[in-house]
C-alpha cells in the first residue's frame, strides 16, 4: 500500500506581458491559456485547471498572470527536493512560451487530499 | 464576480474595480467621517452615462510614515459592451478624471482601473484545506 497526495497549485507570473501589452484582449487571454495548458501538458502528475489574469490599466500598465493546478504526489509529502524539480519543470515550461515574459514565479501549493492505495 | 459560459469547455469569470489613489479631501488624508466625501463621489459616479458599480469604499490607510486615502469602487461595468476593451478603459479614466474633478477640494493621484478574468476548465471538484507551503 502507498500514499498518494494531491495538491492545488497556485502559481503566480508577476510583471508581465504577453505580445508586447500588458492589457490583454479576450482573444489573445483565450490564446494564452491555451498555449500556457499545452506547455504544462509535459509535467507528469500536473493537472491544469485554469489561468486568471489581473490587468492594471492606469498611468503604469500591469498584467498580473495567475495559474491554478492540481498535482498528484505519488511519495508521502512532498518533500523539498520534489518541491524544486517540480517548480524547475513549471519554471521551464513557461519561459519556454514565445511572446511571454515575467519578472517572478511563485508557486503555492496547498495539500489537498491524502489517500493509501 | 460575474460568471459566463464562453464555451463548454471554459468557464470565464470577470469583473472590473477602480482604484483612485493618493487621495485628499479638504486638505485631509484621513477621514473621520468619510460620509460627506462618500455621498458625493457616489453622486458623481452615478451621473456618469453607462456606468454601474456595486460598492464604494474610502480606504483610510495608516502608514509607519503618514497616511494615504484611497476610494475603491467594485464590480463596475462601463459602456454596453460585457467586456472593457483598453479604448473603453481609457474613455472611462479620463471622465472619473474630469468627474472627479469637480468635487471641490478633492485631490487625488491618479486612477486605476483593475480587470480581472478567470478561464476556468470544468471543475473536477477541489476541496481546500490548510497545510499551504511556497515552493
Amino acid at each position: 500500500m502507498s500514499v498518494k497526495e494531491f495538491y492545488y497549485l497556485t502559481i503566480v507570473l508577476s510583471n508581465c506581458m504577453y505580445g508586447g501589452t500588458a492589457f490583454l484582449s479576450d482573444t489573445a487571454l483565450f490564446n494564452l491559456e491555451t498555449i500556457i495548458r499545452n506547455s504544462l501538458l509535459s509535467i507528469k502528475n500536473f493537472e491544469f485547471r485554469g489561468v486568471g489574469c489581473s490587468m492594471v490599466r492606469g498611468n503604469t500598465n500591469s498584467l498580473t498572470l495567475g495559474v491554478s493546478a492540481g498535482y498528484f504526489n505519488n511519495q508521502q509529502n512532498l518533500t523539498d527536493t520534489n518541491a524544486n524539480l517540480l517548480r524547475t519543470q513549471i519554471r521551464n515550461a513557461l519561459t519556454s512560451i514565445q511572446g511571454l515574459v515575467f519578472s517572478e514565479i511563485r508557486i503555492e501549493t496547498v495539500i489537498t487530499g491524502r489517500a493509501n492505495v | 464576480m460575474s460568471k459566463v459560459i464562453i464555451n463548454p469547455a471554459t468557464t470565464q469569470h470577470a469583473s472590473c474595480r477602480i482604484y483612485i489613489m493618493g487621495c485628499s479631501y479638504q486638505g485631509l488624508v484621513w477621514q473621520d467621517n468619510p460620509q460627506p466625501l462618500l455621498i458625493l463621489i457616489r453622486d458623481k459616479c452615478d451621473r456618469l452615462t453607462n456606468f454601474t458599480y456595486k460598492t464604494i469604499k474610502i480606504i483610510n490607510v495608516k502608514k509607519a510614515l503618514g497616511n494615504e486615502m484611497e476610494v475603491h469602487i467594485g464590480d463596475i461595468t462601463y459602456s454596453t459592451t460585457d467586456r472593457l476593451t483598453a479604448t473603453n478603459v481609457d474613455l472611462l479614466r479620463q471622465n472619473l478624471q474630469t468627474t472627479f474633478s469637480t468635487i471641490s477640494t478633492f485631490l487625488f493621484e491618479r486612477i486605476d482601473v483593475v480587470l480581472d478574468m478567470f478561464l476556468e476548465q470544468p471543475s473536477s471538484g477541489f476541496v481546500f484545506n490548510s497545510m499551504s507551503q511556497v515552493i
